[in-house]
């Protein structure tokens, strides 16, 4: 770690600048065709606040990343270690030992409501962000930032505790900053239900239009931005149920949609109008093995400490048959804690293959017998049953966890689906209250969310996240040893070789990657359609001026707040 | 009358307190709460939820909290919403407009449709059009009013496109259209769900209609009518119908919680923005307020069903007029 | 057979002593017949038939009171609602004033309803339960635009006094009247359209006794003051004995006698309608007498008996195989009194005839007491 990373980021950022600029140029250059034109995404669920801290789900990133902005936007490439676009941030700098990182915000740079956004705000922001009673989700990526201080009106300064890799992501892309003057006074406990969040006001191309309840959010140019207005004239996200999406898409009712279910994609996809692409996952599932018994972190637990029967288990399910009959293309099989989109994942580490027979030699071998005349083993007089925990509001899981269940009867095991509501899951997940869970986990580029997850001192910390109390002190240290990697290059050995340790451990068996496809009309011209945000380029979208619809000519009218 | 009238007021004043008690009592025993809702919200310590919880006042004991609601109850005030800002009234204020024009809408249609198909079957009893009706109504009433809605939607917004599939309005036309292509354009989105509403009720409605109909038609008055040299279609409409529709019009009354029941599926599949998608989504948010508030106005529509039905009763019957 | 029955009505001039006004009959019905299909089965297969009027001719002059008497089920009430066209007659002709009325279109019937009006049995649900008794009266002067606006307020009141109601109750509904007041109402409806005949079907049967007499009276009073023929059915005879001018009896939907109605107390013919005669009640409660008590049940008229249908209960001395098969024509007994009977001399029907049916015993007159004993009024 002789080297920082910062002067390779400078020079990056050199270029994207330019590039930016470039692009700017030509969307802006004075081609008022491009200008105009409505387009209405679908959004499956409403949000509650449209504060940034309070996130909660993808849908409202969607919206807030339009309303608010970062200092720096991650690139097309999605590579956390360069890459980046100017947000409200126009240009950055390293201080010499690379733990402090000096943002210099765009002088022009106003809030919607009229007052300049301000170093101020930025330090106001991450105060906010890191104050654990306001409840952001992400807080503890913030741990490593030690303070934000306003060196003067226009610069930010982010000072860490350390050196890491991901240092310039943490502190450029995730906080959406937001404007002092307007939040100061909010109380922090009750900030989900501060009127700012349903009035929000930021310094982003697109503004709150009007908002109802239920049904849309309708966002509008800000012409007065000081980016230039967005060439939509207005972007209306449209609450739309799963089973209307369909036909929605079809009549033309709803323009672009992230489509997660089979049916769903191929009846759209099929439609002239609707053009298909496929996102990169980043959502993966597993049935995760309680390695102690229930709400008793002493004992081991009674059949799932065994890593024989773990083995078994994951051995005795066909995965790539189970993910086809199920997702089509929208799911592939997943080989670890990870998904292939994370730069750092590998999918060529050594996975337990699908071998019935091996399956049923290995369990007889550790004494789990099927007595004649009877369908479920047994040892000691024991049978081998147990339940599995799932959510019922997920229904990819309630279905996939039936073909699971009959897999298993096959081998001799019976499978109890232990269904309940979301809150319950909720609840009996963090009291680790369960034998098997069938679990989902939402991810990010970087990977250092790992070590929430599956580290020793999460499964020891009674409010981790390590549910399955999985503990091996070997893969914390290789993951630490990516984590502290000064780039990729130098951090994927490391990586591979933790991905390798939890793999062999078989802490739980690895399922599927979901991933999303997007519809959108063919008329919409997206640009930076970043692997991670589709949406990050949403005011540098168009649509030319001969393909329009009558909903797109309607203008920009002036909306009632 | 006025003291009938009184009573069942009273009455019907009762029977929504102890709806919005019991409501209280089940959301608040629930498994979760406001802040725990959602799967990933394990990521919050339980330190910070337990101050939130402070905040909104949800750590004091179930009683307490219990008088504090009826206090602001009987203010008209239902408190904050747990979820949004303001008031948990603005959220109920957005919703239940929706739900009464799409609730209004299918109670008028399911009479004219229920009432005009059953005097047509009773008018020609036994004939081959009242059986095909007869069973056809048998059919449409069993039918769970989420698929007909999905087959309506399959029929007359996907396949004829004549229209739209979801929502009250067109969420970008809607406001530069005039004002007669404002209404055209509410009547259009209101079409199919009211519609799919509107036949489920007919369904029965007609059934009721035959039935009060053939049970007046032998009746001496009606062949008095016919004596008199009344034309056989003004003994159905002004002598028949009139009696027959005592039942019927009781019937309107007490349809209103059936209605309401539907009207939940209904708003789903057509992204209606009405009472039963917001109660839906509270409660799946445990935004308690919200969800008290949308059993408080079911429980004021089921009430205000009854009363509905003996005021309309004594309307149609003098007979009851005069007690 | 139809020779048999068309023959005394087709007898020219009714004879005074059978109580016929003079000129033309105001309603003249010939061989009217109405059967009520029997359906059975799935897909209503008709199975047979009701024969509820079965070849009935008569004539009513103007002015005059026809009663016709006979058991619940005999067919009466169907007879008189098929003259209004109320039920559509199976076959046979029916003439009102010279015009055929099974010939008219249904609006020219409208029309005719003007002139021939109902009141019917049951004041209770003959009158509208959600119309005020002022809307059900002056309902008949609007549809034939007899009176609009005020005028036909006025009618209505009028009306009222006539049949002895107080005007102000036109805005009363028929449920806060008795029984008496409703048939009174009803009454002043039929009366509303000045029409020229009344069917009365049993018009004071579901009242009080002691109303009985009095809607009897107004319905005389009537028709006195107003030129009105009345058909008058009932189910006894002691209320047609006050009203009528000629009785006819009817038993399984045909007419079995018809005379004026001293005729019919004086010298019942036919055994049936001694029967019914010796069954009314006696004034005097001091005297006693006996009853002709006829056994069984009136036969179902989906499935007549044979030859003369009240043979089965038939009282009659001389009854015997013959009666069994022939049908008796309806013949004149006496001037202007016809009778349905083969065992009453005189008959048509020759003893040879008869004992080629089976006959045993010769043709007898009887005239039980019990027939004329109930104190006829002087």
């Amino acid at each position: 770690m002789r080297e920082s990373i910062g002067p390779r980021i400078r020079i990056l950022v050199a270029c994207a600048l330019a590039a930016a600029a470039c692009d700017r140029g030509t969307t802006k250059s004075d081609d008022a065709s491009a200008v105009g034109g409505s387009i209405i995404i679908a959004m499956q669920n409403e949000p509650r606040s449209l504060l940034p801290p309070l996130i909660n789900q993808i849908d409202e990133k969607v919206v807030e990343d339009q309303i608010f902005e970062p200092l720096a936007w991650l690139g097309d490439e999605g590579h956390l270690d360069r890459d980046y676009r100017p947000g409200l941030a126009d240009s950055w700098s390293w201080e010499r030992d690379s733990t402090a990182i000096v943002f210099h915000l765009n002088p022009k740079a106003r809030w919607q409501d009229g007052p300049p956004v301000r170093a101020s705000d930025v330090r106001f922001t991450f105060g906010l962000y890191a104050d654990s009673v306001v409840g952001f989700k992400d807080r503890s990526s913030l741990a490593r930032i030690d303070s934000v201080t306003a060196r003067d009106s226009v610069t930010a300064v982010f000072w860490f505790k350390n050196r890491y890799a991901e240092q310039f992501y943490d502190a450029a892309t995730r906080l959406l900053i937001l404007p002092e003057h307007l939040l100061a006074r909010e109380p922090r406990a009750t900030m989900l239900t501060s009127t700012f969040g349903r009035q929000p006001v930021g310094s982003g191309r697109f503004r709150l239009g009007k908002w109802t309840p239920n049904a849309s959010i309708e966002l509008l140019a800000d012409t007065a931005n000081y980016h230039g207005r967005p060439n939509l004239d207005r972007v209306v996200f449209a609450v739309t149920d799963v089973n209307s999406l369909s036909t929605r898409l079809t009549t033309g009712e709803i323009d672009l949609a992230e489509v997660s279910t089979p049916a769903v994609f191929r009846t759209a996809s099929a439609q002239p109008d609707l053009r298909a692409r496929m996102n990169p996952a980043y959502d993966y599932s597993f049935l995760l093995f309680n390695a102690r018994q229930r709400k008793q972190r002493r004992q081991p637990n009674a059949l799932f400490a065994d890593v024989g029967l773990r083995r078994a288990i994951s051995m005795g399910l066909d995965r790539g048959k189970l993910v086809r009959s199920q997702f089509d293309s929208l799911a592939i099989v997943s080989t670890g804690p990870m998904t292939r989109a994370q730069p750092l994942a590998d999918s060529t580490i050594r996975t337990i293959a699908y071998d019935s027979a091996g399956a049923a030699r290995l369990l007889d071998s550790l004494g789990w017998t099927l007595p004649a005349g009877k369908t479920v083993r047994e040892r000691r007089g024991q049978p081998l049953k147990f339940s599995v925990l799932v959510p019922t509001v997920s229904a990819n899981r309630m279905t996939m966890i039936v073909a699971i269940q009959e897999s298993l009867r096959k081998l001799g095991m019976e499978v109890v689906v232990d269904a309940v509501d979301g809150n319950t899951f909720v609840g009996r997940l963090g009291a680790r209250d369960f034998d098997v869970v069938f679990d989902g986990r939402h991810v990010e580029p970087s990977v250092s969310g790992l070590r929430a997850f599956w580290s020793v001192a999460s499964a020891r910390d009674a409010n981790g996240q390590n549910y399955g109390n999985y503990e091996n002190p070997r893969f914390d240290a290789h993951l630490d040893s990516a984590l502290a990697a000064r780039d990729l290059a130098s951090a994927r050995p490391h990586a591979t070789q933790a991905f390798e340790t939890i793999v062999a451990d078989v802490p739980a068996v690895w399922l599927y990657e979901t991933r999303t496809a997007m519809l959108m009309h063919k008329r919409i011209r997206p640009v930076h359609l970043v692997s991670t945000a589709w949406w990050a380029g949403l005011a540098d979208w168009s649509i030319p001026a001969a393909e329009r619809l009558p909903r797109d000519r309607v203008g920009l009218r002036v909306a009632s707040r | 009358m006025r003291r009938f009238l009184a009573r069942r007021l009273a009455h019907g004043a009762a029977v929504i307190f102890i709806a919005a008690s019991l409501s209280f009592l089940l959301v608040h025993l629930a498994p979760g709460d406001p802040f725990s809702s959602t799967l990933d919200s394990a990521a919050i310590s339980p330190s910070v939820k337990a101050a939130w919880r402070a905040a909104y006042g949800l750590d004091r004991p179930l009683l307490e909290q219990y008088l504090r609601f009826l206090g602001q109850l009987a203010r008209g005030d239902l408190g904050p919403s747990l979820l949004q800002p303001g008031p948990a009234s603005a959220a109920l204020a957005g919703a239940v407009p929706n739900t009464l024009v799409l609730m209004g809408t299918a109670l008028i249609l399911s009479f004219v449709i229920g009432i005009g198909v059953g005097s047509w079957q009773a008018a020609r009893a036994g004939s081959g059009g009242d059986r095909v009706a007869g069973n056809a109504s048998l059919v449409v009433a069993s039918l769970p009013e989420f698929w007909l809605g999905a087959v309506l939607l399959l029929v007359f917004a996907l396949r004829f496109r004549v229209f739209p599939a979801g929502g009250v309005v067109d969420l970008v036309m809607h406001d530069s259209l005039s004002p007669a292509g404002r209404v055209l354009d509410r009547l259009r989105h209101l079409a199919l769900p009211s519609l799919t509403l509107a036949l489920l009720g007919s369904a029965s409605i007609a059934r009721y209609q035959r039935a009060a109909l053939l049970d007046v038609l032998p009746q001496d008055f009606i062949r008095t009518a016919r004596a008199k040299g009344v034309s056989d279609r003004l003994v159905l409409w002004r002598h028949a119908l009139r009696n027959a529709l005592v039942p019927t019009i009781v019937l309107l009354g007490l349809s209103l919680p059936t209605l309401l029941g539907g009207a939940v599926f209904v708003e789903q599949v057509f992204s209606w923005p009405g009472l039963g998608r917001l109660a839906a989504a509270a409660f799946h948010a445990r935004d308690y307020q919200v969800v008290i508030g949308a059993t408080i106005m079911g429980a004021v529509l089921v009430v205000a069903g009854g009363i509905l039905a003996d005021l309309l009763h004594a309307a149609v019957d003098p007979r009851v007029r005069a007690q | 057979m139809t020779d048999a029955l068309r023959a005394p009505n087709a007898a020219p001039a009714p004879s005074a002593a059978a109580g016929v006004a003079t000129g033309e009959p105001l309603l003249s019905i010939s061989q009217l017949t109405k059967y009520f299909p029997i359906r059975r089965g799935l897909f209503g297969r008709e199975a047979g038939a009701v024969r509820a009027v079965d070849g009935v001719s008569l004539q009513v002059g103007r002015g005059e009171t026809l009663g016709i008497v006979g058991e619940s089920g005999c067919g009466k009430t169907t007879l008189g609602r098929c003259i209004l066209r109320l039920i559509e007659p199976t076959s046979g002709q029916i003439h009102f004033d010279g015009i055929d009325v099974r010939a008219l279109d249904p609006a020219s019937m409208r029309r005719l309803r003007r002139r021939m009006q109902i009141i019917f049995q049951d004041p209770f649900s003959s009158l509208n339960p959600r119309m005020t008794v002022g809307a059900i009266v002056r309902e008949g002067l609007t549809i034939h635009k007899l009176a609009a606006g005020a005028e036909a307020d006025n009618r209505v009141r009028q009306l009222l006094e006539e049949v002895g109601l107080r005007p102000e109750y036109a805005s009363r509904y028929p449920h806060e009247f008795s029984g008496g007041q409703r048939q009174r109402i009803g009454i002043a409806r039929a009366l509303a359209v000045e029409p020229e005949l009344i069917v009365c079907d049993e018009p004071v049967s579901a009242l009080d006794v002691s109303v009985q007499a009095q809607v009897i009276n107004l319905l005389q009073d009537l028709q006195r003051d107003r030129g009105l023929t009345y058909l008058f059915i009932a189910h006894d005879l002691s209320v047609v004995e006050h009203i009528a001018t000629r009785v006819s009896v009817m038993y399984l939907g045909k007419i079995v006698e018809l005379a004026s109605a001293a005729d019919v107390y004086r010298e019942p013919v036919m055994p049936y309608t001694q029967a019914l005669l010796s069954a009314v009640p006696v004034p005097d409660p001091a005297a006693s007498r006996e009853r002709i008590v006829l056994t069984g049940d009136v036969p179902s008229p989906a499935n007549p008996p044979s030859g003369c249908v009240f043979h089965p209960r038939c009282p009659h001395p001389a009854k015997d195989a013959a009666c069994t098969v022939i049908v008796p024509p309806l013949e004149e007994k006496a001037p202007g009194h016809v009778a349905a009977c083969i065992k009453q001399p005189p008959t048509t029907v020759p003893w040879h005839a008869q004992q080629q049916a089976g006959a045993t015993r010769q043709p007898e007159r009887h005239l039980p007491l019990a027939a004329i004993t109930h104190g006829v009024s002087p």
